[in-house]
């Protein structure tokens, strides 16, 4: 059931009645009722997982229990309940995501090395949101050990932050203090949360079905057969698929953000306009910013605390190795490695020079729009995370080689598909222009007329609507993220 | 709660008054594109009015010239034909709409695999073109429930033209494509050789659903007492199978002649007739029709 489905909207539709019109401002009903939508929703999308997600549940709630029990008379014993957490959370993650990718690797290399193995893979089915659930059930451990929160004593609350609906197959990792705390008390229909929801639900899909999937046409066509583009086609679908990539996902945690804020929650935000970021760090703290802010906080400061004798270059082990872990995060596969390494090296320059310290303002001209020299180091970020993107998209290291050495040697005409190209591009116009005046001029107000400021909101959300009616692809396409 | 619900409201009576507003304009300009896609959709809705009449994929848009055809034949031919591996739910929906405004006498149909077998390239999604003519006739509009387009295509107009801008756009500028010889477009260039060129192979099943409006299409055109004729052109590599056994055994049982060419000797394995291994380029086209015209004039009599 994707979000931007009729499905959706119907159970939807009767989750947002009970909750509002019968369950109004009754914490407690109102998390029994969100729990078993989530687990209806988890259980339309993978029924048979229901008892890993349940059992996973009570595990960490009672774990959680444990530690806030020890934290002050058995410091011990708390941070063995926490490691044991630690370790089950990356057990689960190994054993369904990345296991038969160690053992082939393992293989492989044996292989290649003369000595001849047998071993066979496993046939495991892989939980849809297994990467998302199970760094909010380490970073809960790890969050009471630390003691930054009292643990959970109410499980319909733990397993509603867990399983939560909206988050739980695409994100965004909500911590869960914040959360949590939302969850503590009973919620009453909020006019403008819900009226920004709202509006967010539609702009997300406009991003998803009328960006991503339009382009996303193109460039299956164009990845999908790469041996047989040119170096031009090839490089050209590279440029799109960061954009598709983004409108993809930041599409997809518009909508589940929206949701969220009609229901009364408030979801950790994921994306702050990435491409008008001027360097990959600034890029980063962009992108994907519940999966980066969960890595800084549980990973690289730990590590950077632990290479703090090797002073700056401590840091920069600390990044890679965390980079590393983002790449690998993606998916069990060598080219997503290669990816987080790829942007854990080009951190290197940054902080060697001091740069990666520095936060970029938002730099203007007189006019309100960014300097020249800004807009180069745009240009120049995006297209270093365009270049990476390559690894991220092939299947293999070899693919992602014969792509790259076709973009610089093979050149030739353009493989051109004007009727996707054409509809994808302007939506993608659309897209940036939005952007850019959230960026440039979150102030100003275009047509600023007595009638449209009146119905400013409606107009907007109409505006989406009919967007999504003339040029959105309304088949359905998954999520990217959905297989992470 | 009551705020909401209102401005939820307002939205959309916007919605709806801007739909319909918006899709006034499309559909105008719709009507007068010359994109080949929607330009032909329309001669054939609403202009054609020829007695014999080509339908089928990309290899009856490319195959059959009917300059060539109605001399031999002496009477008006129109090549209905598009690109794009339209299969039999498309067809039947489009037949359905030629015949809701006349009868043609002789019905063409060139069959292909993807019209009874269930190949995973070649689904509902080809009824997709026909949306703009929802509510045209009930055979139509049962193929676009079929496909799952009707009821949105009946709530938003302006649905009906989804991802038609840029052909809409261009062909409104420009005239483009504009289909000169009555439907026919030629391919023009010949096949490139240097590589082994294989038979294309159909190992999908039987798909029951496409068999049963390839019978639809059978039946619709005894209902309106039109001669119906099945043709299967050539291809430039071919191999002995059973590819068209459904056809044959469809033909067979409604007593439809079945005129098949797929292994045409002087054709098949003659790169110089061959745009793609699939397509005849024109100067394979203009031989071609020249030949099936004088096989058809067995069938058709003025």
């Amino acid at each position: 059931m994707v979000v931007n489905s009729i499905n959706f909207l119907i159970f939807f539709l009767v989750v947002f009645v009970v909750y509002y019109f019968l369950l109004s401002g009754e914490a407690k009903a109102q998390n029994v009722w969100l729990l078993l939508a989530s687990y209806f929703f988890y259980g339309f999308a993978e029924w048979k997982m229901i008892p890993l997600l349940l059992t996973a549940t009570v595990v960490f709630y009672g774990l959680g229990i444990a530690i806030g029990n020890n934290n002050e008379n058995n410091k011990k014993k708390a941070s063995l309940f926490t490691t044991l957490g630690v370790v089950a959370g990356l057990g689960l993650l190994l054993y369904f995501k990345y296991l038969n990718f160690f053992i082939q690797s393992f293989s492989d290399f044996f292989n290649a090395i003369g000595l001849q193995t047998h071993w066979s893979l496993f046939s495991i089915l892989m939980p849809i949101g297994i990467s998302f659930f199970t760094f909010k059930l380490i970073s809960y451990v790890i969050e009471v050990h630390r003691e930054n929160m009292e643990p959970c004593r109410s499980f319909v609350d733990f397993a509603t932050y867990i399983a939560f609906f909206p988050t739980i197959l695409s994100g965004p990792i909500d911590r869960p203090k914040p959360f949590l705390g939302q969850l503590s008390k009973g919620r009453t229909f909020d006019y403008d949360l819900a009226s920004i929801g709202l509006k967010r639900i539609f702009w997300g899909m406009f991003m998803k079905m009328c960006v991503a999937d339009r382009l996303s046409i193109y460039g299956d066509a164009v990845f999908g057969n790469a041996i047989h583009h040119n170096g031009v086609s090839l490089g050209f679908a590279t440029l799109l698929y960061p954009i598709q990539m983004y409108a993809d996902f930041a599409g997809y945690s518009e909508m589940a953000i929206g949701v969220g804020y009609l229901l009364g929650i408030k979801i950790t935000e994921n994306f702050k306009r990435p491409f008008f970021s001027q360097n990959i760090a600034e890029y980063w703290r962009k992108w994907h910013i519940s999966l980066t802010g969960w890595l800084t906080d549980y990973v690289f400061m730990p590590l950077n605390v632990s290479f703090r004798n090797m002073e700056k270059w401590g840091s920069i082990f600390a990044i890679i190795i965390t980079f590393i872990l983002i790449g690998m995060w993606h998916g069990a596969a060598w080219t997503f490695a290669l990816f987080g390494l790829y942007h854990g090296l080009l951190y290197v320059p940054l902080m060697l020079s001091g740069a990666f310290f520095k936060k970029n303002k938002v730099k203007k001209t007189k006019s309100g729009l960014p300097p020249f020299n800004v807009v180069l180091k745009m240009i120049w970020t995006f297209l270093l995370v365009s270049f990476g993107l390559i690894l991220f998209r092939s299947t293999s290291l070899a693919e992602a080689g014969m792509v790259m050495k076709k973009i610089a040697t093979e050149w030739g005409g353009l493989f051109v598909d004007y009727k996707t190209l054409i509809n994808g591009l302007l939506c993608m116009v659309i897209m940036f222009c939005k952007d850019f005046w959230d960026e440039y001029w979150p102030d100003r107000h275009a047509f600023s007329t007595g009638i449209i400021n009146r119905y400013r909101f409606e107009l907007t959300v109409a505006g989406y609507i009919v967007l999504i009616l003339f040029f959105g692809v309304l088949d359905g396409n998954q999520f990217i993220y959905f297989k992470f | 709660m009551k705020k909401f619900l209102t401005r939820v409201l307002i939205i959309i009576i916007i919605t709806l008054v801007a739909d319909r507003a918006f899709s006034v304009v499309v559909k105008a300009l719709f009507k007068t594109t010359t994109t080949t896609d929607e330009y032909k959709l329309n001669a054939v809705t609403y202009r054609m009015n020829d007695p014999v009449v080509f339908m089928g994929s990309s290899r009856c848009h490319h195959h059959y010239v009917p300059s060539v055809i109605q001399d031999t034949l002496k009477t008006g031919v129109y090549n209905a034909g598009l690109w794009g591996m339209r299969n039999i739910y498309f067809q039947y929906g489009f037949l359905c709409n030629i015949l809701a405004r006349y009868t043609p006498k002789t019905i063409c149909l060139e069959v292909h695999p993807v019209d009874y077998l269930a190949t995973p390239f070649s689904q509902t999604a080809t009824v997709g073109s026909l949306t703009p003519y929802i509510n045209v006739s009930p055979g139509c509009d049962e193929m676009l429930k079929v496909a799952g387009l009707y009821y949105k295509s009946e709530l938003s107009e302006l649905y009906r033209y989804n991802s038609q801008f840029a052909n809409l756009v261009a062909g409104n500028i420009s005239a483009r494509s504009f289909a000169a010889d009555k439907g026919f477009k030629p391919l023009y260039g010949k096949l490139d050789t240097t590589f082994k060129i294989t038979p294309e192979r159909f190992p999908f099943p039987i798909d029951t659903a496409k068999v049963h409006y390839l019978q639809a299409f059978i039946d619709k055109c005894k209902e309106k007492h039109i001669q119906l004729i099945f043709l299967f052109s050539p291809f430039y590599a071919v191999e002995k199978n059973h590819i068209l056994d459904i056809p044959d055994s469809l033909a067979k049982k409604n007593n439809i002649p079945f005129i098949s060419h797929y292994n045409l000797p002087g054709f098949t394995g003659n790169a110089n007739y061959y745009y793609d291994f699939g397509h005849l380029n024109e100067t394979g086209a203009k031989k071609y029709s020249a030949i099936i015209a004088s096989e058809l004039k067995k069938y058709i009599k003025n």
